[in-house]
This record gives structure tokens, sequence and C-alpha cells, in this order.
């Protein structure tokens, strides 16, 4: 109901801050007519004035809403920010991305996205099996030799950099 | 050299035609992947691209939208559903000529009008990039700032959903644009003591944080799409096809033109239009909807006039049409392409060579269409759940390969979580990325400006091509907001009436 009340109070807050460290800014000698705060003070003060109007146009057509003579019509605009499945789903692929990032450097680039090939298949439905292992080894070898061997990117190959150092593995 | 000359060289003297290729066929994939959209097929390749020639890359990131265009009509014929959004119409008739044994034919028709529809866009794009890039002589700082904020504030307005959702989203993008080390007094701003913040947010992490990352998130809940059968081919229209549905290819084309060129209009609105039209002309309208050839020709028309003629807005004006343009304008930037009034004139073998390039990705879409088609209904029979891991595998290795930096992934997965919330909560992205994209452009401009006016922000006004473009801005909003309001109230209204009965 008050979704798009409380996003605006939320982004008036942020423009308050963004003011604020704009504000705060050090001058420079390079400084024209303009400085460096002065477009960003700019965005700040209309950030602020959207804002609040998105909060006033919340409250007023709540207000419409609750008389009791009206019927008006649902407002397309208003969020449905309640559909808890999809963002726990969200949060859990959220999650695993996020362990992917941390393992990257740990355990290296090659298991790392072999690793994330296999969780997000799992994760989707897809049960383990000797199938989703062999497609997330297939693929962190099919990434592998992408990125490393043929555009020799330098990826992180954690506790296999030792072992790479002995030149077992190429473009490490 | 002139025009066709230039095209010419990059055809034959550059490895452009690699590019088109590569780009059309990873397009007819990724359009052919329900779930991926243009704009999200044209982010993943953006990593690919650092390095590359301006040109080449603009090439493959072009021929990309081009083949996804008619890649989205592949699973909305044969599984109905659009691979991308502007295939939503295809699937109103493609799916009953498939019910009806007809699959080859809807998809021939889908691949020959497709590439009609590309190269008469093509050719139009070359005939109005020339006239429209005269204006740059008259363009000033002042105009070039009024410039931005006139293609913000349309982009703003004619995003879905509220209008002062739309500008604040731009705002937000104007606003990341300003993190990092000020390029004209070396002030940092916003950077809270970060080194990894110095060189601000790059435009990348944020186009594919936003459009791919995001979409992943919300694909999650999703269930996975129908299958089809492999044993699927293509079959070219033949006479009596082609008399039938020339008028609608027609239709779609020339509507597919308006749209194009018209900032904020896009593929999907065209496709919309063009059916109506074609069904409104037609001589069988009864049958529109239960296996129309028509209908899939208007529409198919139409979506890749569009990815031709979006370049005219894009490249001029630096003002995209939809998110897929906006891949490519970020594209531009990336690669210090300066999109605006003045490109051709400063930039002809960049322009032209584009044009070149795109020729030929029209062109390719006739062999390609053909070629693709297995593979793509090969990846379309696997399960969600592989394309989905190997796609955010893509995503993260893309990113970490630009600058090695695993704060990359993290800034990228931030944007992506924003853009999640921000779809949510009902806030338009478009205008967020496009403010994004253009905002170091929009500030100097900004400061440049009134800089000449010694302090005077009245120089703003003083310009007559700037005080044309802000006041069209203001008329602009003002329309808008009189149509929300007559649109909100007449909703009002009915559901009074209905209410009351």
């Amino acid at each position: 109901m008050f979704a798009n009340a409380i996003s605006g109070l939320v982004l008036l807050c942020l423009s308050v801050g963004y003011y604020l460290t704009a504000d705060a800014m050090p001058s420079s000698i390079l400084d024209t007519t303009v400085t460096s705060a002065a477009f960003p003070k700019l965005l700040a003060i209309a950030g602020g004035l959207l804002s609040s109007a998105l909060i006033i146009q919340n409250l007023v057509s709540w207000r419409l809403s609750a008389r009791p003579a009206s019927a008006s019509s649902p407002d397309p605009d208003v969020p449905d920010i309640f559909n808890w499945t999809a963002h726990r789903r969200a949060l859990g692929l959220l999650g695993i991305v996020t362990i992917f990032i941390i393992a990257l450097e740990v355990v290296g680039y090659p298991a790392a996205i072999g690793l994330l090939i296999l969780a997000v298949s799992v994760y989707q439905g897809y049960r383990l099996s000797l199938l989703s292992v062999a497609v997330a080894v297939g693929g962190a070898l099919f990434f592998w030799l992408f990125f490393m061997v043929f555009l020799g990117i330098h990826m992180p190959l954690g506790i296999f950099s030792r072992f790479a150092a002995s030149h077992f593995l190429p473009f490490a | 050299m002139d025009g066709f000359n230039i095209a010419l060289h990059t055809i034959f003297a550059t490895p452009a035609v690699v590019y088109a290729l590569i780009g059309v066929a990873w397009g007819i994939i990724g359009g052919a992947l329900p779930g991926l959209s243009a704009s999200i097929t044209m982010a993943l390749l953006l990593p690919f691209t650092f390095g590359m020639d301006p040109t080449m890359a603009i090439i493959l990131l072009a021929s990309t939208y081009v083949g996804a265009e008619y890649g989205g009509s592949i699973p909305a014929i044969l599984i109905r559903t659009p691979g991308t959004s502007a295939a939503v119409t295809t699937v109103l008739d493609g799916y009953e000529m498939h019910k009806q044994g007809k699959s080859a034919e809807a998809l021939g028709i889908s691949l020959v009008v497709g590439v009609i529809g590309g190269l008469i866009g093509m050719i139009l794009v070359v005939a109005l990039t020339g006239p429209l890039s005269k204006v740059a002589l008259y363009f000033t700082a002042p105009a070039y700032f009024a410039l931005g904020v006139f293609g913000l504030s349309l982009i703003a307005t004619l995003s879905e959903g509220s209008l002062i959702k739309g500008f604040l989203a731009a705002i937000a993008g104007l606003a990341i644009s300003t993190i990092g080390i000020d390029p004209l007094s070396g002030v940092q701003r916003f950077t809270f003591g970060s080194a990894e913040l110095l060189g601000g947010i790059d435009a990348i992490l944020v186009l594919i944080g936003m459009f791919a990352m995001a979409e992943l998130l919300e694909q999650t809940s999703r269930p996975d799409w129908n299958k089809t059968s492999t044993r699927l081919r293509i079959k070219l229209p033949d006479r009596a096809t082609w008399k039938r549905i020339w008028p609608a290819t027609l239709i779609g084309t020339g509507i597919g033109t308006f749209d194009g060129v018209t900032p904020g209009g896009g593929a999907t609105l065209a496709s919309f239009l063009s059916y109506n039209e074609a069904k409104r002309w037609s001589k069988h309208p009864e049958e529109f909807g239960k296996g129309s050839p028509e209908g899939i020709a208007a529409p198919e028309a139409a979506n890749n006039t569009v990815a031709a003629t979006a370049l005219i807005p894009t490249l001029t004006f630096g003002i995209p049409s939809s998110g897929s343009t906006a891949v490519l304008l970020g594209g531009l930037i990336l690669h210090g392409i300066e999109p605006g009034p003045a490109l051709l004139t400063r930039d002809p073998q960049f322009v032209y060579g584009l044009f070149g390039g795109l020729f030929i990705a029209n062109l390719s879409q006739l062999v390609l269409g053909f070629v693709m088609l297995p593979p793509c209904l090969w990846l379309v029979n696997r399960p969600k759940a592989f394309l989905m891991a190997f796609i955010i595998a893509l995503v993260s290795s893309g990113i970490y390969s630009i600058n090695q930096n695993v704060m990359d992934i993290v800034l990228m997965v931030g944007m992506g979580v924003l853009g999640y919330v921000m779809r949510v909560l009902r806030f338009p992205i478009l205008p967020l990325v496009l403010a994004l994209v253009l905002g170091g452009i929009v500030e100097r401009n900004f400061r440049r400006a009134v800089d000449l006016g010694y302090g005077d922000y009245s120089i703003f006004i003083k310009d007559p091509l700037s005080a044309t473009l802000l006041g069209l801005t203001v008329l602009f909003v003002a329309i808008t907001i009189v149509m929300n309001f007559r649109r909100r109230r007449r909703a009002a209204t009915q559901t009074t009436v209905q209410a009351a009965e």
C-alpha cells in the first residue's frame, strides 16, 4: 500500500545524503566557474523534489481510495512486493553467486566455475546425477579453455597456483 | 573516400564480415532462447569487445541485435513462447501455423520478411543519417546539454510505469555516473576512500548487471519452457504466399521505420501496431489469429526494420529507442565513440563502416537462418537449469576477464540486485542505464556551457537550439502528465460505473 511512499522516503534520504556529500567536497585549483560539486548538487535537489512528489502521490492516492464512496481502479504503478517465493528463489541464487565470488580466489577459476554450474543447475531443479556432474565438469573445461587458453586471460588459480607454477598448466 | 567506398573498404579489407556473421549467429541463438532478450544477448558480448577495433566491436553488437530479432520468432512459432518481447505478436499466428503442420512455412516467412525489412531499414538509415548530421553545425555546448536532457526526459516519460519513477531512475543513473575522479578538476567524488571506485563504476558492469543479472534473478522462479521437435526445417515462401504477404510486409516495414526513428518506440510497439494495421488492411482479416501468414509477415518485417532504423536516433542524437539500442549506445561510449550530430563528420570511417557491416549482417541472415536452426532447436530443448547455469558462468567469467578484478563481479551482482529491486518496485531500468551511459557527456557539456556563460545559467535559454530543446522537454513532460491524469480519471470513472451497476 505504501511501497511507493517508502521508496520515495528512502530516495529522499539518499538525495539528502548525496547533497551533503557533494557539499563537503574539497575545491580544486582546476575549478572554473562551475565546481565539481555543482552538477551533483543539482541532481540531489531534483532527486529530493521528485522523491517528495512520489511520497505525496502515494499518500494522495491512498486517501482517495480510502474514501467510502470511491471505487477507484487499482493503480498500475503500485508494486506487488509480496511475492516472497520469487524473492526467496532470487536470494538463493544470489547466495550461490556470492559463494562463487568467495571461492574464486580460494579454489581457483576452473574448480569454482564447475561448482557454480553444478550448484545453479541443481538449485534450478535438475537432480544431482552423473549427468549434472558431467555437464559441470565439461562446462568448467570449456570455460577454462576459452578464457585461459584461447583468450589468454589470467584467471585466479587459488590453491592450484603452486601446481600451475611448476608449468603443468598452460597460461596460468 | 565517400561513404560507399568506405563501406566497401570495410567489408573487403577488414574482418567486418566475420564479426557480422558471428554477431548474427549469436543473436539468433540468444533470440531463440526464451528469457534472453536481444539486449541481454548483446550485453553478454560486451566484455569480449574490449581490445577490439571500435568499428568491428559495434558491427558485432549491432549484428547481434539484427540476429536476435529473427531468432525471437523461432520459439514464438514452435513453442508458443516469444524469444524476445518483439516476437509476442508472432506467437498469435506463428503457433497456429505450427499446429497446422506449417512450421517450416512460418519460419520461412519470418526469415525472408525480416531480411527485407532489415535491408529497407538500412537503406533509410544511409539516406537519413547524412542530412540529419548537417544540424551538427548548430550544436553548441548548451545545445548538447539540452539534447541530453531532452533524450533522458523522453525515455523517462515513455518508459513503462510512473513518470516520477522514470525521472528518479534517470537521476539515479546520472548520480552513479558522477562516482570517481572528476575528469575536469581531479577531485574525488563519492568514492568514500575506496580505491576501487576511483575510476568510477564502469557502464559495462551496470549494463550487464541491470539487464542480464537482474533477469536471471527474476527467471529463477519461473518454470522451464516447452520443448519441441528437433526435426524442423525452413521453407521459403512460394509465389502464392508472396502475393499474399507483400502488403503486410510493406505495412510492417513502414511502421517499423517510423517506430525505429522515434525515441522510445522500439520493436515491440512496432510489432503490435503493424499486426493491427495488417489485419485492418487485409483481404482476409478473419484469418488473423488462426494461422494467417500476414500475421507473421507484418510484425517480423516491423521488428527487423526497427533493428536498422533505431540506429538513426542512437547515432545522430544519442537517444536510443529501446534496451537493445541502449546497450549499443553503451558499447559506443565504452569504445570512445561519442554519439551525436557531429559523429558523421567527425568519424565517417566508423559510421559508413558500420553501415557496410550491417548490410552484410542483414543479408547473411538468409543463410544463417537455415544454418543456425538446428543448434537453436538443440539449445531450446536443453533443460533451463543448465542454460541458466552456463549464462551465469559466462556473465561472471566475462566480467572478471575485463580487469581481472573480483570487485567487478561484486559490483555487477550489486547492480543486478538493484535492477531486481527496481523491477519489483516498478521503477523503469532503461532511464537509469541511459543516464549512466550519457552522464559523462551531459555533465561535461553542462559545465562547459555554464563556463561559456561566465557562471550565468541563462545561457541555456539564450542559445536558440538549447531553448528549443528544453522547451520541447517541458512540453513533452506536460503532455504526458495531462495524458496520464486523463487516463487515470477515465479508469476511475469506468470502475465507479461498473461498481454502481
